[in-house]
Protein backbone atom coordinates (compact mmCIF):
# COMPACT_ATOMS: atom_id res chain seq x y z
CA UNK A 1 0.00 0.00 0.00
CA UNK A 2 2.77 2.44 0.85
CA UNK A 3 5.42 1.50 -1.73
CA UNK A 4 7.56 4.33 -2.99
CA UNK A 5 8.76 3.69 -6.53
CA UNK A 6 11.28 6.54 -6.57
CA UNK A 7 13.25 5.27 -3.56
CA UNK A 8 16.23 3.42 -5.01
CA UNK A 9 17.77 0.35 -3.39
CA UNK A 10 19.47 1.30 -0.16
CA UNK A 11 22.26 -0.16 1.89
CA UNK A 12 22.92 0.15 5.61
CA UNK A 13 21.59 3.44 6.99
CA UNK A 14 21.59 5.16 3.65
CA UNK A 15 18.90 5.66 1.06
CA UNK A 16 19.35 6.92 -2.43
CA UNK A 17 16.57 9.12 -3.72
CA UNK A 18 16.16 11.01 -6.94
CA UNK A 19 16.74 14.66 -6.16
CA UNK A 20 14.97 17.56 -7.84
CA UNK A 21 17.58 17.52 -10.64
CA UNK A 22 16.91 13.82 -11.21
CA UNK A 23 20.37 13.19 -9.84
CA UNK A 24 20.71 10.34 -7.36
CA UNK A 25 21.36 11.80 -3.90
CA UNK A 26 22.48 9.54 -1.07
CA UNK A 27 20.77 10.47 2.17
CA UNK A 28 22.05 9.11 5.48
CA UNK A 29 18.58 8.19 6.74
CA UNK A 30 18.19 7.99 10.51
CA UNK A 31 17.03 4.62 11.83
CA UNK A 32 14.81 3.68 14.76
CA UNK A 33 17.63 3.83 17.35
CA UNK A 34 18.73 7.40 16.72
CA UNK A 35 15.14 8.60 16.23
CA UNK A 36 14.03 7.10 19.54
CA UNK A 37 17.11 8.50 21.30
CA UNK A 38 16.35 11.98 19.96
CA UNK A 39 12.73 11.60 21.04
CA UNK A 40 13.81 10.60 24.57
CA UNK A 41 15.86 13.83 24.84
CA UNK A 42 12.94 15.83 23.44
CA UNK A 43 10.34 14.40 25.79
CA UNK A 44 12.73 15.02 28.70
CA UNK A 45 13.18 18.64 27.53
CA UNK A 46 9.41 18.99 27.19
CA UNK A 47 8.94 17.68 30.74
CA UNK A 48 11.55 20.16 32.06
CA UNK A 49 9.78 23.02 30.25
CA UNK A 50 6.48 21.98 31.75
CA UNK A 51 7.94 21.81 35.27
CA UNK A 52 9.51 25.26 34.82
CA UNK A 53 6.16 26.52 33.54
CA UNK A 54 4.29 25.08 36.55
CA UNK A 55 6.60 26.94 38.95
CA UNK A 56 6.42 30.16 36.90
CA UNK A 57 2.63 30.05 36.68
CA UNK A 58 2.14 29.25 40.37
CA UNK A 59 4.61 31.99 41.27
CA UNK A 60 2.60 34.46 39.19
CA UNK A 61 -0.63 33.22 40.80
CA UNK A 62 0.75 34.04 44.25
CA UNK A 63 1.81 37.46 43.02
CA UNK A 64 -1.61 38.05 41.42
CA UNK A 65 -3.12 38.01 44.91
CA UNK A 66 -6.91 38.33 44.70
CA UNK A 67 -7.07 37.50 40.99
CA UNK A 68 -5.40 34.07 40.85
CA UNK A 69 -7.76 32.90 38.07
CA UNK A 70 -5.67 34.62 35.43
CA UNK A 71 -2.49 32.89 36.60
CA UNK A 72 -4.25 29.54 36.31
CA UNK A 73 -5.51 30.46 32.85
CA UNK A 74 -1.99 31.37 31.72
CA UNK A 75 -0.76 28.08 33.18
CA UNK A 76 -3.36 26.08 31.19
CA UNK A 77 -2.50 27.88 27.93
CA UNK A 78 1.24 27.48 28.53
CA UNK A 79 0.96 23.73 29.09
CA UNK A 80 -1.09 23.47 25.89
CA UNK A 81 1.52 25.41 23.90
CA UNK A 82 4.38 23.26 25.25
CA UNK A 83 2.39 20.09 24.54
CA UNK A 84 1.48 20.86 20.95
CA UNK A 85 4.06 23.47 20.01
CA UNK A 86 7.39 22.12 21.27
CA UNK A 87 8.22 19.91 18.29
CA UNK A 88 6.72 22.09 15.53
CA UNK A 89 8.05 25.30 17.05
CA UNK A 90 11.58 23.94 17.50
CA UNK A 91 11.77 22.57 13.96
CA UNK A 92 10.40 25.78 12.45
CA UNK A 93 12.60 28.13 14.49
CA UNK A 94 15.85 26.13 14.77
CA UNK A 95 16.50 25.00 11.21
CA UNK A 96 14.54 21.74 11.19
CA UNK A 97 15.98 20.52 14.48
CA UNK A 98 14.58 19.97 17.93
CA UNK A 99 16.92 19.83 20.92
CA UNK A 100 16.97 16.02 20.77
CA UNK A 101 17.75 16.02 17.06
CA UNK A 102 20.51 18.55 17.63
CA UNK A 103 22.12 16.35 20.30
CA UNK A 104 21.88 13.21 18.15
CA UNK A 105 22.80 15.23 15.03
CA UNK A 106 19.64 14.62 13.05
CA UNK A 107 17.73 16.98 10.79
CA UNK A 108 14.41 16.99 8.94
CA UNK A 109 14.66 17.39 5.17
CA UNK A 110 12.25 16.97 2.28
CA UNK A 111 12.17 13.68 0.43
CA UNK A 112 14.52 15.24 -2.12
CA UNK A 113 16.92 16.48 0.54
CA UNK A 114 15.70 20.10 0.50
CA UNK A 115 14.38 22.32 3.31
CA UNK A 116 10.75 21.53 4.23
CA UNK A 117 8.02 24.18 4.35
CA UNK A 118 6.47 25.39 7.59
CA UNK A 119 3.28 23.55 6.58
CA UNK A 120 5.17 20.26 6.19
CA UNK A 121 6.78 20.66 9.61
CA UNK A 122 3.37 21.34 11.16
CA UNK A 123 1.82 18.31 9.47
CA UNK A 124 4.59 15.93 10.59
CA UNK A 125 4.38 17.13 14.18
CA UNK A 126 0.64 17.55 14.66
CA UNK A 127 0.15 13.94 13.53
CA UNK A 128 2.58 12.82 16.26
CA UNK A 129 -0.22 11.40 18.53
CA UNK A 130 -1.05 8.92 15.78
CA UNK A 131 2.61 8.04 15.35
CA UNK A 132 2.89 7.23 19.04
CA UNK A 133 0.83 4.15 18.12
CA UNK A 134 2.40 3.12 14.84
CA UNK A 135 5.50 5.26 14.34
CA UNK A 136 8.31 2.94 15.47
CA UNK A 137 7.32 -0.11 13.38
CA UNK A 138 6.77 2.18 10.39
CA UNK A 139 10.27 3.68 10.74
CA UNK A 140 11.75 0.20 11.10
CA UNK A 141 9.96 -1.22 8.06
CA UNK A 142 10.34 1.71 5.67
CA UNK A 143 13.59 1.89 3.63
CA UNK A 144 13.47 5.68 4.05
CA UNK A 145 12.72 5.46 7.79
CA UNK A 146 9.49 7.44 7.59
CA UNK A 147 6.69 7.44 10.12
CA UNK A 148 3.15 8.33 9.08
CA UNK A 149 3.69 12.06 9.71
CA UNK A 150 6.75 12.02 7.45
CA UNK A 151 4.79 10.36 4.67
CA UNK A 152 2.01 12.94 4.92
CA UNK A 153 4.46 15.84 5.06
CA UNK A 154 6.86 14.43 2.44
CA UNK A 155 9.80 14.60 4.82
CA UNK A 156 12.70 12.41 5.98
CA UNK A 157 14.94 12.53 9.03
CA UNK A 158 18.62 12.28 8.12
CA UNK A 159 21.90 12.20 10.00
CA UNK A 160 23.88 15.40 9.77
CA UNK A 161 27.04 14.55 7.88
CA UNK A 162 30.30 14.95 9.76
CA UNK A 163 32.70 17.52 8.29
CA UNK A 164 34.79 14.67 6.83
CA UNK A 165 38.21 13.64 8.09
CA UNK A 166 41.61 14.45 6.69
CA UNK A 167 42.17 13.20 3.16
CA UNK A 168 45.35 11.43 2.02
CA UNK A 169 47.50 13.65 -0.21
CA UNK A 170 49.69 10.77 -1.41
CA UNK A 171 48.59 7.23 -2.13
CA UNK A 172 50.84 4.27 -2.97
CA UNK A 173 50.44 2.73 -6.42
CA UNK A 174 47.71 0.08 -6.61
CA UNK A 175 45.88 0.98 -3.40
CA UNK A 176 42.12 0.45 -3.43
CA UNK A 177 39.52 2.75 -1.91
CA UNK A 178 39.23 0.31 1.04
CA UNK A 179 42.95 0.74 1.83
CA UNK A 180 42.63 4.53 1.56
CA UNK A 181 39.51 4.61 3.76
CA UNK A 182 41.20 2.39 6.40
CA UNK A 183 44.25 4.68 6.70
CA UNK A 184 42.11 7.84 6.70
CA UNK A 185 39.98 6.39 9.46
CA UNK A 186 43.02 5.38 11.54
CA UNK A 187 44.56 8.87 11.25
CA UNK A 188 41.21 10.51 11.98
CA UNK A 189 40.37 8.40 15.01
CA UNK A 190 43.86 7.95 16.45
CA UNK A 191 43.28 10.61 19.13
CA UNK A 192 40.15 8.77 20.38
CA UNK A 193 41.79 5.29 20.49
CA UNK A 194 44.09 3.69 23.03
CA UNK A 195 47.66 4.90 22.24
CA UNK A 196 49.16 1.37 22.39
CA UNK A 197 46.57 0.06 19.95
CA UNK A 198 47.16 2.99 17.57
CA UNK A 199 50.91 2.48 17.74
CA UNK A 200 50.58 -1.26 17.07
CA UNK A 201 48.34 -0.70 14.02
CA UNK A 202 50.42 2.19 12.69
CA UNK A 203 53.75 0.37 13.05
CA UNK A 204 52.31 -2.63 11.22
CA UNK A 205 51.21 -0.30 8.42
CA UNK A 206 54.61 1.37 8.26
CA UNK A 207 56.16 -2.12 8.04
CA UNK A 208 53.88 -3.10 5.14
CA UNK A 209 54.63 0.17 3.34
CA UNK A 210 58.39 -0.27 3.85
CA UNK A 211 58.21 -3.82 2.48
CA UNK A 212 55.90 -3.28 -0.50
CA UNK A 213 56.34 0.41 -1.38
CA UNK A 214 59.82 1.39 -0.15
CA UNK A 215 59.90 4.40 -2.51
CA UNK A 216 56.78 5.77 -0.77
CA UNK A 217 58.64 6.23 2.49
CA UNK A 218 61.87 7.52 1.00
CA UNK A 219 62.74 10.98 2.25
CA UNK A 220 60.22 10.70 5.12
CA UNK A 221 61.52 11.24 8.66
CA UNK A 222 60.82 7.91 10.38
CA UNK A 223 61.52 9.09 13.91
CA UNK A 224 58.86 9.32 16.64
CA UNK A 225 55.53 7.47 16.95
CA UNK A 226 54.51 5.40 13.92
CA UNK A 227 51.21 7.24 13.55
CA UNK A 228 53.17 10.48 13.05
CA UNK A 229 55.34 8.75 10.45
CA UNK A 230 52.16 7.75 8.61
CA UNK A 231 50.78 11.27 8.88
CA UNK A 232 53.97 12.71 7.35
CA UNK A 233 54.14 10.04 4.63
CA UNK A 234 50.55 10.47 3.45
CA UNK A 235 50.60 14.25 3.66
CA UNK A 236 53.86 15.04 1.93
CA UNK A 237 54.17 16.17 -1.68
CA UNK A 238 52.34 14.47 -4.53
CA UNK A 239 51.36 10.93 -5.32
CA UNK A 240 53.86 8.84 -7.23
CA UNK B 1 42.77 8.99 -12.14
CA UNK B 2 44.14 8.16 -8.72
CA UNK B 3 42.84 9.48 -5.43
CA UNK B 4 45.58 12.00 -4.69
CA UNK B 5 45.51 13.43 -8.23
CA UNK B 6 41.73 13.80 -8.02
CA UNK B 7 42.04 15.68 -4.74
CA UNK B 8 44.66 18.00 -6.15
CA UNK B 9 42.48 18.75 -9.14
CA UNK B 10 39.05 19.07 -7.54
CA UNK B 11 39.50 19.87 -3.85
CA UNK B 12 39.90 23.63 -4.39
CA UNK B 13 36.44 23.63 -6.02
CA UNK B 14 34.96 21.78 -3.05
CA UNK B 15 36.55 24.23 -0.64
CA UNK B 16 35.23 27.15 -2.67
CA UNK B 17 31.70 25.69 -2.77
CA UNK B 18 31.80 25.19 1.00
CA UNK B 19 32.84 28.83 1.52
CA UNK B 20 30.22 30.13 -0.93
CA UNK B 21 27.50 28.12 0.74
CA UNK B 22 28.48 29.47 4.14
CA UNK B 23 28.47 33.01 2.81
CA UNK B 24 25.13 32.50 1.05
CA UNK B 25 23.60 31.17 4.27
CA UNK B 26 24.90 34.19 6.18
CA UNK B 27 23.30 36.73 3.86
CA UNK B 28 20.59 34.74 2.10
CA UNK B 29 18.24 37.74 1.79
CA UNK B 30 20.86 39.97 0.18
CA UNK B 31 22.12 37.45 -2.36
CA UNK B 32 22.27 38.69 -5.95
CA UNK B 33 20.90 36.66 -8.81
CA UNK B 34 24.37 36.20 -10.31
CA UNK B 35 25.74 34.80 -7.04
CA UNK B 36 22.86 32.38 -6.76
CA UNK B 37 23.34 31.24 -10.35
CA UNK B 38 27.06 30.65 -9.75
CA UNK B 39 26.25 28.69 -6.62
CA UNK B 40 23.74 26.52 -8.48
CA UNK B 41 26.34 25.84 -11.20
CA UNK B 42 28.97 24.91 -8.61
CA UNK B 43 26.36 22.66 -6.93
CA UNK B 44 25.93 20.69 -10.16
CA UNK B 45 29.69 20.21 -10.37
CA UNK B 46 29.68 18.97 -6.79
CA UNK B 47 26.91 16.51 -7.69
CA UNK B 48 29.06 15.17 -10.53
CA UNK B 49 32.12 14.84 -8.28
CA UNK B 50 29.95 13.14 -5.66
CA UNK B 51 28.73 10.59 -8.21
CA UNK B 52 32.30 9.91 -9.41
CA UNK B 53 33.93 9.69 -5.97
CA UNK B 54 31.18 7.61 -4.39
CA UNK B 55 31.54 5.00 -7.14
CA UNK B 56 35.37 5.06 -7.53
CA UNK B 57 36.44 5.81 -3.94
CA UNK B 58 33.51 4.86 -1.68
CA UNK B 59 33.79 5.29 2.10
CA UNK B 60 36.85 7.55 1.82
CA UNK B 61 37.09 10.96 3.51
CA UNK B 62 36.62 12.60 0.10
CA UNK B 63 33.37 10.67 -0.45
CA UNK B 64 32.15 11.72 3.02
CA UNK B 65 33.03 15.33 2.42
CA UNK B 66 31.24 15.42 -0.93
CA UNK B 67 28.23 13.70 0.57
CA UNK B 68 28.03 16.45 3.20
CA UNK B 69 28.42 19.18 0.56
CA UNK B 70 25.68 17.64 -1.59
CA UNK B 71 23.33 17.39 1.38
CA UNK B 72 23.96 20.93 2.55
CA UNK B 73 23.78 22.31 -0.98
CA UNK B 74 20.51 20.48 -1.68
CA UNK B 75 19.02 21.60 1.60
CA UNK B 76 19.93 25.22 1.05
CA UNK B 77 19.22 25.53 -2.67
CA UNK B 78 15.94 23.62 -2.56
CA UNK B 79 14.32 25.54 0.21
CA UNK B 80 10.66 25.27 -0.75
CA UNK B 81 8.47 27.93 0.74
CA UNK B 82 4.78 27.86 1.48
CA UNK B 83 2.76 29.50 -1.25
CA UNK B 84 1.81 32.57 0.78
CA UNK B 85 3.02 32.02 4.31
CA UNK B 86 2.54 35.50 5.66
CA UNK B 87 -0.56 36.69 3.87
CA UNK B 88 -3.14 36.66 6.59
CA UNK B 89 -5.86 38.07 4.37
CA UNK B 90 -5.17 35.63 1.55
CA UNK B 91 -5.52 32.74 3.97
CA UNK B 92 -8.96 33.78 5.24
CA UNK B 93 -10.40 35.03 1.93
CA UNK B 94 -9.05 32.42 -0.51
CA UNK B 95 -7.09 29.46 0.81
CA UNK B 96 -9.31 28.49 3.72
CA UNK B 97 -12.63 28.90 1.82
CA UNK B 98 -11.24 26.97 -1.17
CA UNK B 99 -10.10 24.12 1.05
CA UNK B 100 -13.41 24.19 2.97
CA UNK B 101 -15.47 24.00 -0.24
CA UNK B 102 -13.47 21.05 -1.51
CA UNK B 103 -14.25 19.31 1.76
CA UNK B 104 -18.03 19.21 1.12
CA UNK B 105 -18.31 15.43 0.35
CA UNK B 106 -16.31 14.50 3.47
CA UNK B 107 -18.35 16.95 5.53
CA UNK B 108 -21.52 15.27 4.32
CA UNK B 109 -20.14 11.95 5.59
CA UNK B 110 -19.16 13.29 9.02
CA UNK B 111 -22.46 15.15 9.51
CA UNK B 112 -24.47 12.06 8.52
CA UNK B 113 -22.50 9.74 10.79
CA UNK B 114 -22.71 12.23 13.65
CA UNK B 115 -26.49 12.43 13.21
CA UNK B 116 -26.86 8.65 13.14
CA UNK B 117 -24.69 8.22 16.24
CA UNK B 118 -26.65 10.95 18.08
CA UNK B 119 -29.99 9.30 17.26
CA UNK B 120 -28.59 5.93 18.38
CA UNK B 121 -27.30 7.46 21.63
CA UNK B 122 -30.66 9.15 22.25
CA UNK B 123 -32.66 5.97 21.73
CA UNK B 124 -30.26 3.95 23.83
CA UNK B 125 -30.54 6.46 26.67
CA UNK B 126 -34.33 6.48 26.47
CA UNK B 127 -34.65 2.70 26.26
CA UNK B 128 -31.74 1.64 28.50
CA UNK B 129 -31.38 4.60 30.86
CA UNK B 130 -29.26 2.69 33.39
CA UNK B 131 -26.72 1.82 30.71
CA UNK B 132 -26.55 5.40 29.42
CA UNK B 133 -26.34 6.76 32.97
CA UNK B 134 -23.19 4.70 33.53
CA UNK B 135 -21.47 6.99 31.01
CA UNK B 136 -21.66 9.88 33.50
CA UNK B 137 -19.55 10.18 36.67
CA UNK B 138 -21.23 9.56 40.03
CA UNK B 139 -21.20 13.27 40.98
CA UNK B 140 -23.00 14.22 37.79
CA UNK B 141 -25.76 11.67 38.46
CA UNK B 142 -26.17 13.03 42.00
CA UNK B 143 -26.52 16.54 40.53
CA UNK B 144 -29.17 15.30 38.10
CA UNK B 145 -31.07 13.56 40.91
CA UNK B 146 -31.09 16.88 42.83
CA UNK B 147 -32.49 18.60 39.72
CA UNK B 148 -29.28 20.31 38.61
CA UNK B 149 -27.04 19.93 35.58
CA UNK B 150 -23.45 18.94 36.39
CA UNK B 151 -22.31 21.94 34.33
CA UNK B 152 -23.73 24.33 36.93
CA UNK B 153 -21.42 23.19 39.72
CA UNK B 154 -18.51 23.31 37.31
CA UNK B 155 -18.95 26.99 36.49
CA UNK B 156 -19.72 27.90 40.10
CA UNK B 157 -16.42 26.54 41.38
CA UNK B 158 -14.03 27.54 38.59
CA UNK B 159 -13.32 31.17 37.58
CA UNK B 160 -14.40 31.98 33.98
CA UNK B 161 -10.79 32.76 32.94
CA UNK B 162 -9.71 29.25 33.96
CA UNK B 163 -12.73 27.46 32.54
CA UNK B 164 -12.55 29.29 29.19
CA UNK B 165 -8.81 28.62 28.74
CA UNK B 166 -9.34 24.99 29.77
CA UNK B 167 -12.29 24.58 27.42
CA UNK B 168 -10.49 26.23 24.49
CA UNK B 169 -7.28 24.20 24.85
CA UNK B 170 -9.25 20.97 25.38
CA UNK B 171 -11.43 21.56 22.32
CA UNK B 172 -8.45 22.47 20.14
CA UNK B 173 -6.71 19.28 21.33
CA UNK B 174 -9.80 17.21 20.45
CA UNK B 175 -9.94 18.87 17.02
CA UNK B 176 -6.23 18.19 16.37
CA UNK B 177 -6.54 14.57 17.52
CA UNK B 178 -9.66 14.14 15.36
CA UNK B 179 -7.78 15.62 12.40
CA UNK B 180 -4.59 13.66 13.01
CA UNK B 181 -6.59 10.48 13.58
CA UNK B 182 -7.61 10.74 9.94
CA UNK B 183 -4.08 9.68 9.07
CA UNK B 184 -4.99 6.18 10.35
CA UNK B 185 -6.98 5.54 7.16
CA UNK B 186 -9.68 7.86 8.53
CA UNK B 187 -10.41 5.65 11.55
CA UNK B 188 -9.39 8.23 14.19
CA UNK B 189 -11.61 10.92 12.66
CA UNK B 190 -14.55 8.54 12.41
CA UNK B 191 -14.09 7.56 16.05
CA UNK B 192 -14.21 11.21 17.18
CA UNK B 193 -17.34 11.88 15.07
CA UNK B 194 -19.21 8.77 16.20
CA UNK B 195 -18.21 9.16 19.85
CA UNK B 196 -19.24 12.83 20.01
CA UNK B 197 -22.54 12.11 18.27
CA UNK B 198 -23.30 9.16 20.53
CA UNK B 199 -22.41 11.08 23.70
CA UNK B 200 -24.54 14.09 22.75
CA UNK B 201 -27.54 11.87 22.00
CA UNK B 202 -27.03 9.83 25.16
CA UNK B 203 -26.67 12.97 27.34
CA UNK B 204 -29.87 14.47 25.93
CA UNK B 205 -31.60 11.14 26.63
CA UNK B 206 -30.31 10.89 30.19
CA UNK B 207 -31.21 14.50 31.01
CA UNK B 208 -34.63 13.90 29.44
CA UNK B 209 -35.08 11.02 31.90
CA UNK B 210 -34.56 13.51 34.75
CA UNK B 211 -36.74 16.13 32.95
CA UNK B 212 -33.67 18.35 32.50
CA UNK B 213 -33.22 18.09 28.72
CA UNK B 214 -34.49 21.65 28.09
CA UNK B 215 -31.89 22.93 30.60
CA UNK B 216 -29.12 21.02 28.78
CA UNK B 217 -30.25 22.33 25.41
CA UNK B 218 -30.33 25.83 26.85
CA UNK B 219 -26.80 25.34 28.17
CA UNK B 220 -25.41 24.18 24.81
CA UNK B 221 -27.44 26.56 22.62
CA UNK B 222 -24.86 29.37 22.65
CA UNK B 223 -21.70 27.34 22.02
CA UNK B 224 -22.78 23.82 21.04
CA UNK B 225 -23.76 24.49 17.43
CA UNK B 226 -20.40 25.92 16.39
CA UNK B 227 -18.44 23.54 18.62
CA UNK B 228 -19.99 20.52 16.91
CA UNK B 229 -19.53 22.14 13.50
CA UNK B 230 -15.82 22.71 14.14
CA UNK B 231 -15.30 19.15 15.36
CA UNK B 232 -17.09 17.80 12.29
CA UNK B 233 -15.16 20.05 9.87
CA UNK B 234 -11.75 19.15 11.33
CA UNK B 235 -12.69 15.46 11.36
CA UNK B 236 -13.77 15.77 7.70
CA UNK B 237 -10.35 17.28 6.97
CA UNK B 238 -8.71 14.33 8.73
CA UNK B 239 -10.87 11.97 6.71
CA UNK B 240 -9.47 13.54 3.56
CA UNK B 241 -5.95 12.52 4.63
CA UNK B 242 -7.14 8.99 5.32
CA UNK B 243 -8.86 8.88 1.95
CA UNK B 244 -5.62 9.83 0.16
CA UNK B 245 -3.77 7.17 2.14
CA UNK B 246 -6.18 4.41 1.11
CA UNK B 247 -6.89 5.53 -2.43
CA UNK B 248 -4.61 8.01 -4.16
CA UNK B 249 -6.78 8.39 -7.27
CA UNK B 250 -5.07 9.11 -10.60
CA UNK B 251 -1.97 10.54 -8.98
CA UNK B 252 0.84 8.74 -7.14
CA UNK B 253 -0.24 8.11 -3.55
CA UNK B 254 2.80 10.03 -2.29
CA UNK B 255 1.58 13.24 -4.01
CA UNK B 256 -2.07 12.65 -3.12
CA UNK B 257 -1.17 12.22 0.58
CA UNK B 258 1.02 15.30 0.64
CA UNK B 259 -1.64 17.49 -1.01
CA UNK B 260 -4.41 16.13 1.21
CA UNK B 261 -2.31 16.77 4.33
CA UNK B 262 -1.52 20.32 3.23
CA UNK B 263 -5.12 21.14 2.40
CA UNK B 264 -6.50 19.57 5.54
CA UNK B 265 -3.95 21.51 7.59
CA UNK B 266 -5.35 24.70 6.04
CA UNK B 267 -8.82 23.68 7.22
CA UNK B 268 -7.50 22.91 10.70
CA UNK B 269 -5.76 26.31 10.76
CA UNK B 270 -9.02 27.98 9.73
CA UNK B 271 -11.02 26.21 12.44
CA UNK B 272 -8.67 26.32 15.45
CA UNK B 273 -8.92 30.08 16.21
CA UNK B 274 -12.72 29.82 16.51
CA UNK B 275 -12.36 27.71 19.61
CA UNK B 276 -11.11 30.75 21.55
CA UNK B 277 -14.25 32.96 21.29
CA UNK B 278 -16.30 29.79 21.58
CA UNK B 279 -14.69 28.95 24.94
CA UNK B 280 -15.38 32.47 26.23
CA UNK B 281 -19.04 32.07 25.24
CA UNK B 282 -19.14 28.62 26.85
CA UNK B 283 -17.82 29.85 30.16
CA UNK B 284 -19.64 33.23 30.31
CA UNK B 285 -22.80 33.11 28.19
CA UNK B 286 -23.88 29.44 28.29
CA UNK B 287 -24.10 29.02 32.09
CA UNK B 288 -25.52 32.50 32.74
CA UNK B 289 -28.96 32.23 34.41
CA UNK B 290 -29.60 35.90 33.62
CA UNK B 291 -29.72 35.32 29.86
CA UNK B 292 -32.89 33.81 28.37
CA UNK B 293 -32.78 30.78 26.04
CA UNK B 294 -33.65 32.94 23.01
CA UNK B 295 -30.59 35.14 23.53
CA UNK B 296 -28.32 32.12 23.92
CA UNK B 297 -29.74 30.49 20.80
CA UNK B 298 -29.36 33.74 18.87
CA UNK B 299 -25.72 33.96 20.01
CA UNK B 300 -25.11 30.36 18.92
CA UNK B 301 -26.73 30.85 15.52
CA UNK B 302 -24.85 34.12 14.98
CA UNK B 303 -21.51 32.44 15.74
CA UNK B 304 -22.38 29.57 13.42
CA UNK B 305 -23.45 31.92 10.61
CA UNK B 306 -20.26 33.95 11.05
CA UNK B 307 -18.08 30.85 10.78
CA UNK B 308 -19.93 29.51 7.74
CA UNK B 309 -19.72 32.93 6.09
CA UNK B 310 -15.93 33.05 6.57
CA UNK B 311 -15.45 29.39 5.65
CA UNK B 312 -17.64 29.47 2.53
CA UNK B 313 -16.83 33.06 1.53
CA UNK B 314 -19.66 33.83 -0.92
CA UNK B 315 -17.50 36.48 -2.61
CA UNK B 316 -14.75 34.02 -3.51
CA UNK B 317 -15.70 33.38 -7.14
CA UNK B 318 -16.58 37.00 -7.83
CA UNK B 319 -13.32 38.35 -6.45
CA UNK B 320 -11.32 35.78 -8.44
CA UNK B 321 -13.08 36.70 -11.67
Amino acid sequence: MLDDPTALPSSGGEATVLGLDNVAVTLPVAGVGSRVLAAVFDYAAQAVLQIVWVFTAFGSMRMAGDRPGWGAAVYVVGIFVIDWGYFSGSEILFRQQTLGKRIVRLRVVTREGGTPTVGSLLVRNLTRPVDLLAGIPMIALDPLGRRLGDRLAGTLVVHEEKPGGSMLRRVPEGWTSRDIAAVEMLLERSSEMEPERVERMASRLVGVLAARHPEFLSGIDRGGPSVEVLRRAFAAGRSG
Amino acid sequence: MNYAALLELREPAWREFDARLLEARRRSHRLEYRELEDLALAYRQILQDHALVSSRFPATAAAQRLSRLVLEGTRWLYETRDETPHRFRDFWTRRFPEAFRRLAPNLFVTVSLFGLAAVFGLFLALEQTALATSLLPRGAIEDLERGHLWTESLVRTVPPSVSSSGIATNNISVAIVGWAGGALAGLGSLYIVLMNGFLLGALVGVTAHYSLAPRLLEFVAAHGILEITLILVTAAAGLKMGQALVEGGDRPRREAMRDAARESLTVLGGCAPWFVPLAIVESLVSPSPALPFAVKLAAGLTLEALFLFVAWNPFLRRSEA
